[in-house]
């Protein structure tokens, strides 16, 4: 029997790994006989390849093999998607953005590799190309896909509504009231538009996949949030059966959703079917940069209302970025239409998403899909409302948010937050910070797309130590810190004894994947029940020792009490099975049907976040910085308290960045700033002197203990929060983020102007 | 983002690498810090043949102070100069410019001599220099020279100095009575930045030089002639003086900046930078 | 083909010879050579700080860095420090503050840290916050390694 560790660094395990240097990531995996293969790139936003040489490149000393569009007929099926079956493998006909792979060469060393590239030789035939959403939607918009193949319930629910000879990849609306009425008796029609760009998520860890097969069998190692999702792509593509293919997710070195679903793994394993060799493929940061990112978005928000100032009809018009590839945009501007209507009671809604291809960089899932993009325009109109009627903003809010229990759709959940104490509490916290009250605020809701599928092993084993086994992904959210403490929790155990084994598709159930803020809530409740199940098994066996009832009996640390007697697991397994060995192996699959939930509606819970700030302005240069920042979230309990401060404190710096300095930049098809140089992302010097964070926890969250989902719901204020200190402190008012300095000078000029 | 493959030579003594760089003068590169000549030859932006490493040549590392000039070895990394009490005290514009130039990392690498060698057009300290009218002293088997820093670079990523010149010092003459660098930092990048050098000699003129906007540092005489005339005067007059230089010089839109911002920004910095020099006379 | 050089240093402590080509940068050769994989590549480009490594003391970008370079100097990376069983106080700090999530920047964090403690034993706010600013951390919002450095501050 294993002492209980006493060491409280033992409830931190990963920590240790990690400040040790110890812990291992994808980027650190290497397995016997592995190449490393190099890409070539695109040079141009969108081409015919009328011819690709790579003799030379495939002649070079130390080449293994070098995988061209030629190949994809070898494969079951030569492209893949979550909602449209639009992204080859490789590209085959046509490049669609300046990034895209056009060649994998696999070589002995990645220096080799690296040098055959120089030796492919490409002519391109250039197509017309459109970097611009708006431009994308005209009716001679040079088209990037010729036709749409939308999948339905494929890892998503539904489908995505493409429109046939556009650019549109996904229309969603949404229509309640009588929009049209509401706006004649309006006594005030405000109508602006707001833009948010594409922005990359800049996790530190770049892409990095190692595949090998041994056989018809396939292992991937890959810093993957949604290790199934990936499963069933390269189950697709590579016409491997499920049991066949294997992916391993050991640490990963930041996600925020550029890891989700699939990115570069069927490139990768199609290169090591091709080698015969496993490959390593590690992308440089800039390569990540240009594998994908968030969808920009222009929001255009019409907002009625009577004299009083309350809400009567919002009209909101959503233009996504998509960039060449769908990825999970369709889901994005399902979230963005949702998330736009915001906290409020708005009778009359009509509200319409639509999302583009472009020839850049593919959207993806990034911190709360849709939610910035959306709250940014909300929450700065809701702020330009205010100050055109004269009303307080704050007041504003007031006047307009949901009750705890209110709907924002019929079709969704009650909301289970109060907003209004929220906007109470930040207040209150952030005039504790000094410097008088906030100038800035914002509040946000959203809805979190989760589907309740995911499993759990909890494995009791004969010394008393635990193996929880699943498919959720320590992205750097603490998620592994999580189950501990739920199955410490729930069988008693000392959290030290109990280790959570690596993602791992052979060994662990299905999973849906690692984002929207699921895990807690979803992989939580499986590795609670799965622990309950071994629970039940252990006490049962031990009834049947003692010769007792279960219920006479309940677990202590290491073994099995009936009053002061205990039982140690090894004594129990030993005299339960004849040997002092054997294990009790808990299991759990949490489905929508899950008895005890209240899984029907969406969304599970409401992630909600009220953001307030003070800012400083050089008005001679428009450098903006943020003295002050309070952030309140709702999460419901804190199981890992300051895992849970810390997702809000880098939530709101992320969402710091996205505000003041983020932007991929285009140029005529080329993006310009797409270097993690040129890429400017928050640093030490740029976090607010004065931060504080403030978790509301009531207990009425759907996961363990009362947990709600929580860590993407802190980005959303920042920046309207931000911009709106600026428009009051300073007179001017930014609707284009990010909020440059030059954009700031820009406005400060035209303030002067027009007051002179 | 692997350089490819060089010869790399490690002299011990100046006359051994002065020899190598004549032997090799066809495709060589001094080395030193490698901040810049390292990142730029991962990329394939430059390659070279050869590259002699000076770091070895300690000489090359010295700061002494003769008199009325501080010499600053072209190998001094910035940490090292930011670290400096002599230069600490003697000229602390230099001293803390030096303590915030990119990163900590950069910083410990990174030397004086190479960021004045590669001429990257956001450096700061070929801006300080010019305006402090340092003197820089090249070696190459043809003997020694004298550049004057102003002079130094020509264009973005070009100086006068020969393929196998080597830097090796920096002499700086102590005869400012105020000194300040003002600069404008987005990201990584220095989007314009200010130097204004008042002398101790009442009849020297005033050196206002700014750099980090067009491809290399450039004097602006209008605003030198305009503090010359009016010590110590802040109107707007000088405003008008700066933006008149300013005017003159060939500023394109690039990734950072729009052209009419930067400008707006070179002006900022200018008048920050003599103000601040203004200040300082007043407290003394 | 780039020049073969015999280097001798001392690696976290320990007497290392090995012969590199000229043009290999100190990061591979820390993590391919002597599978010290605590040193992690990131940007490749000295903006972001994964890499860092402590040369003499100094802080240095590994990636943009010879490893012809270390020739007789002493290399210590974040495996250096401390193991489990033993934790440098920087390490603890971190740990004991939160001061991480993914990780994968730590260890660059933490060897910058002990780098301005070596020269700085009481740095304020204000100086921890300059000196890591050139280490990118995407995970934090930065507030608890500033905590953790500033409790570190004697």
């Amino acid at each position: 029997m294993t002492k209980p560790a006493t060491d409280t660094n033992a409830a931190r395990a990963d920590l240790l790994e990690k400040v040790t240097g110890r812990a291992v990531y994808a980027s650190d995996i290497s397995v016997p006989g592995m190449a490393h293969g190099r890409i070539l790139r695109s040079a141009v936003p969108h081409a015919r390849i009328a011819r690709l040489d790579d003799a030379a490149a495939s002649a070079l000393d130390g080449v293994v093999s070098v995988l061209t569009g030629e190949d994809l007929p070898t494969l079951a099926h030569d492209r893949w998607g979550l909602f449209l079956n639009d992204r080859p493998v490789i590209a085959g006909e046509k490049v669609r953005y300046v990034g895209e792979p056009l060649a994998l060469v696999v070589a002995e060393t990645p220096e080799i590799a690296e040098a055959a590239l120089d030796l492919i030789d490409v002519d391109y035939e250039h197509l017309p190309f459109v970097d611009d959403a708006t431009a994308a939607l005209a009716p001679d918009a040079p088209l990037l896909h010729e036709r749409h193949e939308s999948i339905a319930d494929f890892y998503f629910k539904g489908q995505a509504k493409p429109v046939d000879g556009t650019n549109i990849f996904q229309n969603y609306g949404v229509s309640t009231g009588d929009v049209d009425a509401a706006e004649r008796d309006a006594a005030h029609v405000f109508e602006q538009t707001y833009t948010f760009p594409g922005i990359s998520h800049f996790a530190i860890e770049p892409h990095s996949v190692v595949a090998a097969f041994d056989g018809g069998r396939l292992t991937v190692w890959s810093g993957a949030q949604s290790p199934t999702a990936v499963q069933k792509v390269l189950s697709r593509v590579f016409g491997l059966a499920l049991s066949d293919i294997r992916i391993i997710v050991p640490f990963v070195g930041g996600g925020f959703g550029g890891k989700a679903s699939v990115k570069i793994e069927p490139l990768v394993v199609a290169a090591a079917r091709k080698a015969g060799r496993p490959v390593r493929v590690a992308l440089t940061l800039e390569e990540s940069m240009l594998t994908c990112r968030r969808l920009g978005a222009s929001i255009t928000l019409r907002t009625s209302l009577d004299r009083d100032g309350k809400i009567l009809a919002k009209r909101g018009t959503i233009l996504l970025d998509g960039g060449a590839y769908a990825d999970t945009g369709p889901a994005v501007a399902v979230k963005a239409a949702h998330c736009v209507i915001g906290p409020y009671d708005i009778a009359n809604l009509e509200i319409e998403a639509k999302a583009v291809y472009t020839n850049t960089v593919p959207g993806a899932a990034f911190r709360s899909i849709g939610g910035p993009q959306a709250v940014w325009a909300t929450e700065s109109q809701m702020d330009e409302i205010a100050e055109a009627m004269s009303i307080d903003p704050v007041d504003l809010r007031h006047r307009n948010l949901l009750p705890r229990g209110g709907e924002i759709l019929d079709s969704l959940r009650a909301l289970d937050a109060d907003i209004g104490e929220m906007l109470g509490q930040a207040g209150q916290a952030i005039a504790s910070l000094g410097g008088g009250s906030a100038a800035g605020i914002a509040v946000a809701a959203t809805d979190p797309g989760i589907l309740p599928l995911g499993g759990s092993l909890v494995r009791v084993l004969a010394d008393g130590s635990i193996t929880v086994m699943s498919n959720s992904v320590d992205i750097g959210q603490g998620v592994r810190a999580v189950l501990r403490a739920v199955v410490a929790k729930t069988l008693n155990q000392d959290v030290g004894s109990i280790r959570v084994a690596d993602p791992d598709t052979a060994t662990a159930p299905f999973d849906w994947g690692t984002g929207a803020s699921r895990s807690t809530v979803i992989m939580g409740l499986a590795v609670e029940d799965a622990a309950q199940d071994a629970s039940d098994q252990i006490l049962e066996l031990a009834a049947s020792i003692f010769d007792g009832a279960p219920n006479d009996l309940r677990l202590v640390p290491g073994g099995v009490a009936r009053g002061e007697d205990v039982l140690s697991f090894e004594d129990l397994y030993h005299r339960a099975f004849g040997i002092d060995s054997g294990e009790v192996v808990g299991r759990a699959m949490v489905t929508p049907a899950r008895k005890g939930s209240d899984f029907a509606k969406s969304p599970l819970f409401w992630e909600t976040a009220v953001g307030t700030c003070d800012v400083e302005l050089d008005e001679m240069t428009g450098e903006l910085a943020v003295t002050r920042y309070v952030g309140v979230a709702d999460i419901g309990h804190a199981i890992n308290p300051a895992g849970a401060e810390g997702q809000e404190e880098g939530a709101s710096v992320q969402g710091i960045g996205h505000a003041l300095y983020e932007q991929l930049d285009y140029r005529e098809g080329q993006p310009v700033n797409a270097t993690p140089v040129a890429y400017r992302v928050p640093a030490a010097a740029d976090v607010p002197q004065h931060a504080h964070t403030v978790l509301i926890e009531n207990g009425d969250g759907p996961g363990p203990m009362g947990a709600k989902g929580m860590g993407e719901g802190g980005i959303l204020p920042v920046a309207p929060a931000i911009g709106n200190a600026l428009a009051r402190r300073y007179g001017v008012r930014i609707r284009d983020l990010p909020m440059t300095p030059e954009r700031i000078w820009r406005a400060l000029r035209e303030r002067d102007h027009d007051a002179s | 983002m692997l350089p490819r493959p060089f010869t790399y030579h490690r002299p011990t003594s100046l006359d051994e690498a002065v020899t190598l760089m004549a032997r090799h003068v066809d495709d060589v590169s001094p080395y030193a810090g490698g901040t810049e000549l390292l990142l730029a030859m991962k990329m394939h932006f430059a390659d070279y043949e050869h590259l002699v490493d000076l770091k070895r040549i300690s000489e090359l590392r010295a700061v002494k102070r003769n008199g009325g000039t501080l010499s600053i070895g072209a190998l001094a990394t910035h940490a090292a100069i930011a670290a400096d009490a002599a230069i600490q005290g003697s000229l602390p514009a230099l001293a803390g410019l030096c303590g915030s130039i990119a990163n900590a990392r950069v910083r410990a690498a990174g030397t004086i001599g190479g960021n004045l060698c590669f001429a990257e057009p956001r450096a700061d300290p070929p801006v300080l220099l010019a305006a402090l009218d340092a003197q820089l002293c090249l070696i190459s088997a043809r003997g020694e020279r004298h550049v004057a820093a102003s002079q130094f670079i020509t264009g973005a990523l070009e100086t006068v100095r020969a393929p196998d010149e080597i830097l090796l010092r920096i002499d700086i003459p102590l005869t400012a009575r105020s000194t300040r660098y003002e600069r404008v930092v987005h990201g990584h990048r220095t989007v314009a930045g200010a130097a204004a050098v008042i002398a101790q000699d009442a009849h020297a003129a005033p050196r206002v030089w700014l750099g980090c906007v067009a491809t290399h540092p450039v004097a602006l005489p209008n605003a030198e002639a305009h503090v010359a005339a009016n010590p110590g005067v802040l109107d707007n007059a000088l405003t008008q003086a700066i933006a008149s230089d300013i005017a003159r010089l060939d500023i394109a839109d690039d990734e950072d900046a729009s052209a009419d911002y930067r400008r707006h920004l070179a002006t900022t910095v200018a008048i920050r930078a003599i103000t601040a020099t203004v200040e300082q006379e007043e407290r003394a | 083909m780039s020049s073969i050089h015999e280097i001798t240093l001392m690696l976290n402590g320990d007497p290392v010879e090995a012969a590199v080509a000229a043009h290999t940068l100190l990061v591979d050769f820390l993590r391919d050579s002597h599978a010290l994989r605590g040193v992690k590549r990131s940007c490749d480009m000295q903006v972001c700080g994964a890499c860092t490594v402590l040369v003499d003391g100094r802080p240095v970008s590994s990636c943009t860095m010879l490893a012809v370079d270390a020739d007789g100097a002493s290399v210590v990376t974040i495996e250096g420090l401390g193991g489990p069983d033993g934790l440098d106080p920087v390490q603890e700090a971190f740990l004991e503050h939160g001061a991480l999530q993914c990780g994968f920047c730590t260890p660059g964090f933490i060897l910058a840290t002990k780098a301005l403690l070596a020269t700085n034993p009481s740095p304020s706010r204000e100086e921890i916050v300059h000196h890591l600013s050139g280490n990118i951390c995407r995970c934090t919002g930065y507030q608890k390694i500033i905590e953790a450095v500033e409790s570190l501050a004697r």
